[in-house]
């Protein structure tokens, strides 16, 4: 498949404040792909680029074989959600999800049609004719979902669009937009700093820091293979130490070969704990239901350790002997 | 960036006197292609009675169209606690009322504004109007959005929060995530451009029903500031000039976010101005010529007076 959008060395700056230095990227159709990292990377910057938001310094992007570097942004068709929805309060949710074919002249029954439909895929039919605080919060933003797929953007563009909603609700509103994108295989961009979605969400996984792409890739290569310290410890590596001359501070050397890498990185439920080389002292210890989480004081740093509940516990203060193994062990090549 | 002076403008208004005075500086300079009323300085059927008598004694011809009634969330706060229930105080003579009342669909009309070319907004309100513009819009972001708002400093409708912020914290937001890059002209640049009483004799001095309405009105206005005995901020006006009167007021980039949970600071603009700390996101003044803008005012009341 040939790529659909693709950004050719896309700098992008705030006056001499360069925010995106010399991007490239492509997707495909109907990809899902996340834009991930923390306030500052550039993610955000660079969607409202690509929505046609900001002018770039230099480089091109390209939507569906069109040159559209210079295209404003509502001759772009690029749908936008945030978390944000502002549903106008005076009109029914029909009309809410109306409102952009109604400026566009869009003739009344092919209106109807369209936003039934697009109140259809969000699950809403139902609600059509209430006013917007009859409804929940979810409700309302499948409302701005329904408002966002109904003028039939060639690529949809969310910036963190459910940051705003509790905690069960963003589980829900996740799956929704899995299901919308697979049912209308619609290309989308998401941007947010919550692994946890990217994870869930995205066909690919592009991490971005201080304007660069740090790593891209699946979510599986992301979670299980991260290049850098910057990439493992965004993504749940709490244990990140730096190699010099082949040895962690303070520790034996790790007993594996690590080449040239420059550190290793381990999730708290790789770390061994009871037997191994390296000694620490229990500094916390915190019931998590499945798992007890400890927290170790070593000559390396704090080393966080997640064991089985049921495996007998250790006492805050108990010198205790733990192994960081070969095995769950990611080698970074870079901080 | 290039500035085309004689492009249409589009005014977003809360309808008091600071706003009126700022729509005909305005249209001394250019073109205004509509005005869309939000409820902020009072509720928004007087801004609309407002608005519709304004444009009964001046002629005006764009049209007048209804927005939003209330903030994105929350109940309305208006500033009859200092503007009365009417938005415009002051014992002399008032805007003679008309039958007439705006239309419904403010936003869809600035959508319609902007989809045909036109970029200029003036926002002289709460910000609720634009947030719904963005929200059901999202292309429209691209917008040069001139607003009357906010603080780089201290508030005055609470000790951290400007009024047309504080009124609409949450539209504030929304059109900050939007992308909109917002000309913040601030409750502090605003406060550096003030008149007193005494200014008002060349209004005084004019003929006509127009100039004694205009004089009554801004009389009551300065009034405002200890009964006339304190120089009194023209806010909306300066908004107004940083649109029409190129370096009357100065900007400079910085990283503007809304505060909307703060338990003592809901409603405060906090302004980043080290860009290494946070990439700008807005323009916020940092200066204003008051000399230059209340002498311009002078002379656009007056011309509005002339007619």
């Amino acid at each position: 498949m040939s790529d659909f959008l693709t950004l050719e060395r896309l700098t992008l700056g705030y006056g001499a404040t360069i925010a995106v230095d010399s991007l490239d990227f492509a997707m495909k159709p109907g990809e899902l792909v996340a834009l991930l990292g923390p306030s500052g990377c550039g993610k955000t910057t660079t969607m409202r680029a690509i929505a046609g938001l900001m002018t770039p310094v230099s480089g091109r992007i390209e939507l569906d074989g069109r040159d559209i570097t210079r295209v404003p942004a509502n001759r772009r068709g690029i749908g936008l959600v945030f978390q944000s929805y502002a549903l106008f309060p005076h009109l029914t949710v029909f009309e809410n999800v109306a409102f952009g074919l109604r400026l566009a002249r869009v003739p009344a029954a092919q209106v109807r049609t369209r936003v039934e439909a697009a109140l259809a895929s969000v699950g809403l039919s139902h609600l059509a004719d209430r006013q917007p605080k009859a409804l929940s919060g979810g409700q309302q933003q499948r409302v701005a979902l329904a408002r966002s797929i109904v003028v039939e953007p060639k690529l949809l563009l969310l910036d963190e669009p459910l940051s705003n909603l509790d905690a069960r609700l963003r589980l829900e509103m996740r799956s929704e937009l899995a299901r919308l994108q697979r049912e209308l295989g619609i290309a989308m961009i998401y941007v947010t700093h919550d692994q946890a979605e990217a994870l869930a969400l995205a066909d690919r996984i592009i991490v971005m820091r201080e304007g660069r792409i740090e790593q891209a890739g699946t979510p599986e290569e992301i979670y299980e293979r991260p290049v850098s310290g910057f990439v493992a410890n965004f993504i749940g590596f709490e244990n990140c130490f730096a190699l010099r001359d082949g040895k962690l501070k303070g520790l034996a050397a790790p007993g594996f070969d690590t080449g040239t890498a420059t550190g290793l990185a381990w999730r708290p439920n790789a770390v061994r704990l009871g037997r191994g080389a390296h000694r620490g002292t229990v500094a916390g210890a915190s019931y998590l239901g499945q798992v007890v989480e400890y927290l170790l004081a070593t000559p390396l740093g704090d080393v966080k350790a997640e064991v089985p509940a049921a495996a007998p516990r250790h006492a805050i203060g108990a010198e205790i002997a733990f192994d960081l193994p070969q095995d769950g062990a990611v080698v970074l090549h870079r901080d | 960036m290039t500035e085309d002076l004689a492009a249409p403008v589009w005014i977003d208004t809360d309808m008091g006197f600071d706003d009126l005075a700022a729509i005909l500086l305005v249209l001394a300079h250019r073109p205004v292609a509509g005005l869309s009323l939000v409820a902020g300085n009072c509720l928004l059927a007087q801004v609309g009675a407002n608005a519709c008598a304004a444009a009964a004694v001046f002629g005006w011809e764009m049209p007048i169209l209804e927005g939003a009634a209330q903030p994105l969330a929350g109940p309305l706060v208006t500033a009859d606690y200092v503007l009365g229930d009417d938005g415009m105080p002051g014992q002399g003579r008032k805007l003679p009322p008309t039958d007439r009342r705006p239309a419904p669909g403010a936003v869809a009309a600035l959508a319609a504004f902007l989809d045909a070319g036109g970029r200029d907004v003036l926002a002289l309100g709460p910000l609720t109007n634009i947030a719904h513009l963005v929200a059901a819009r999202p292309d429209l972001a691209g917008m040069r959005l001139v607003w009357m708002g906010g603080s780089a400093g201290r508030g005055n409708h609470s000790a951290a929060a400007e009024f047309n912020a504080a009124v609409d914290p949450e539209a504030v937001a929304a059109v900050i995530a939007a992308g909109v890059r917002i000309e913040m002209v601030d409750l502090l640049a605003c406060r550096q451009v003030t008149a007193t009483l005494a200014e008002l004799a060349p209004l005084r001095a004019e003929p006509g029903e127009r100039a004694a309405l205009l004089a009554d009105l801004y009389e009551g206005y300065l009034r405002i500031a200890d009964d006339g005995a304190r120089p009194m901020a023209l806010y909306d006006p300066v908004a107004a000039a940083a649109l029409v009167l190129p370096g009357s007021v100065a900007c400079d980039p910085a990283r503007l976010d809304m505060e909307t949970r703060g338990e003592h600071t809901r409603g405060m603009t906090v302004v980043e101005w080290r860009a290494a700390r946070a990439a700008p996101n807005a323009l916020v003044s940092t200066r204003a010529d008051g000399a230059r803008i209340r002498e311009a005012l002078m002379q656009a009341l007056i011309g509005a007076a002339r007619g």
